[in-house]
């Protein structure tokens, strides 16, 4: 395993400086994808700054607008064990997608930092629940991004640190559903639904975003208008080239998959709807 | 890079180059070989050791991630020779042929039996997710853990 430097720095102005000033250093979180990555040296990481011991980084607050700000280092099994978490409309989803994690020793070391890079089940599920981020890098710069829009981009920028996962108060209920692929237990296709229902059950907004595949997780537009569509209403949504092939499924096959899963998604968030 | 840990109780100060892996440091320097290398990949559970109060791959950690940290591997579970509840459990029930994954199924089990002293058998099935065995199978695995809760109770 090819790493030539680490360090642990104690705060996040350090860690941030630490990014900077070596090219090609990265952010770690949990250290669950870096390490398998260099393992199989698909990359050589000049230096590795921890981010493990930014305490600023870690646990769930309440946001100024009602919402949960979420520290980036907060572990996935932290995250859904949290008492705001838990108490809030993202409890259901957030736990939905957590259990697709493969198991308990991944979700204590797993981060939510590291999730959203990931673009997987975690990530679908923030960007179903309009989900932000704050970013910092050296020199006091800041931005904040949706997690959309940070994974049809290009990611964080090598020196960019993300401090904080950011969800909005909302009334919509959440959840989600996948299959995985027998093998390696990762998702074939993942779908996750926020929803609003109007008096009665039907639909009113809704929001999907999918995984699985070689892209990143990303919002679908026309599963979230068959949602919205009245029962029997809808034709089939189109999926032409929204789904890739890769060696374990074809974007066709995916794509059955993720009509199929939105419509139990949303029935799932019907049942967790409190109206 | 200079670390200190604490493994079993046990101090442990050591100048670990920081691509050494958690499980290495354990098995190569404190000459701890409960927890092994199955996979290398975070998928098959022989290296799962604990953490503070949580269960861990240790394959997957650095040992530099551990600086600082309260380290438990299966030795460290009880006195020279003697089993725990659960380990005397899995005896009983067969719960062991070759051996070689029965340290991590160990302390991926005493993790769930710490946060849930009554898991049914979904959560016991769930706790053993990330841990594979290739011989007995997970049923006498099942059938220990909830001996040690009845037992227990
Ligand atoms: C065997 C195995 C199977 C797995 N299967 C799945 C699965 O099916 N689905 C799933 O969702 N996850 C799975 N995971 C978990 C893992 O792959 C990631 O999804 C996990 O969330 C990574 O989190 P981390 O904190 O360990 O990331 P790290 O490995 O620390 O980092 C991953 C990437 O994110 C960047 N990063 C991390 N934190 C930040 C931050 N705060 N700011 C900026 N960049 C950051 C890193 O630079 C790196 O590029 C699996 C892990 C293992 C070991
Ligand atoms: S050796 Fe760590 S999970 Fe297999
Ligand atoms: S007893 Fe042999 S692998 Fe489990």
């Amino acid at each position: 395993m090819e790493l030539l430097d680490y360090t642990a720095p104690a705060t996040l102005d350090e860690a941030l400086e630490a990014l900077r000033a070596t090219p090609g250093a990265r952010p770690m979180g949990g250290g669950h994808r870096l390490i398998l990555d260099m393992k199989r040296r698909a990359r050589r990481i000049p230096l590795l700054v921890d981010l493990g011991r930014l305490d600023e980084l870690r646990g769930v607050r309440r946001g100024p607008d009602g919402g949960l700000e979420i520290g980036s280092t907060t572990t996935i099994a932290d995250l859904v064990a949290d008492p705001l978490v838990r108490g809030s409309h993202a409890g259901g989803l957030l736990a939905d997608a957590a259990a697709a994690m493969p198991d308990a020793q991944v979700r204590n070391r797993a981060t939510v930092g590291g999730a959203v890079v990931a673009g997987a089940d975690v990530a679908a599920a923030l960007i179903a629940l309009e989900a932000g981020l704050h970013l910092r890098s050296g020199g006091a710069r800041s931005r904040r991004v949706s997690v959309e829009r940070l994974l049809a981009g290009e990611g964080p920028a090598g020196d960019e640190v993300i401090v904080a996962v950011e969800i909005p108060a909302t009334t919509a209920q959440g959840a989600y559903e996948r299959l995985a692929e027998p093998a390696a237990l990762s998702s074939l296709c993942g779908v996750a639904v926020g929803v609003t229902f109007r008096p009665g059950g039907a639909v009113g907004a809704c929001r999907v975003a999918v995984c699985g595949g070689p892209g990143p997780a990303r919002r679908v537009p026309a599963l979230e208008d068959a949602a919205a569509a009245a029962p029997g209403n809808g034709a089939e949504p189109r999926l032409d080239g929204v789904f890739e092939s890769d060696d374990v499924a074809s974007g066709e096959y995916r794509a059955h998959l993720a009509r199929v899963l939105t419509r139990r998604a949303v029935t799932r968030a019907r049942d967790r709807d409190p109206a | 890079m200079r670390i200190t840990l604490t493994v079993n109780g046990d101090r442990v100060e050591q100048d670990v180059p920081p691509n050494v892996l958690l499980v290495d440091l354990l098995r190569d320097t404190c000459d701890l070989t409960g927890a092994k290398v199955g996979c290398d990949t975070g998928q098959c559970g022989t290296c799962v050791v604990r953490l503070g109060d949580r269960s861990v791959k240790s394959c997957q950690m650095l040992a530099v991630q551990a600086d600082g940290a309260e380290v438990t591997t299966v030795e460290g579970l009880s006195g020279d020779g003697e089993l725990t509840p659960l380990q005397e459990a899995l005896w009983e029930e067969h719960g062991a042929q070759c051996g070689f994954c029965v340290p991590g199924m160990v302390m991926s089990l005493t993790d769930l039996l710490e946060h849930d002293s009554a898991p049914d058998e979904q959560a016991i099935r769930a706790g053993i997710a990330g841990n594979l065995c290739r011989c007995t199978g997970y049923g006498a695995v099942v059938r220990a853990v909830q001996k040690a809760v009845k037992d227990k109770s």
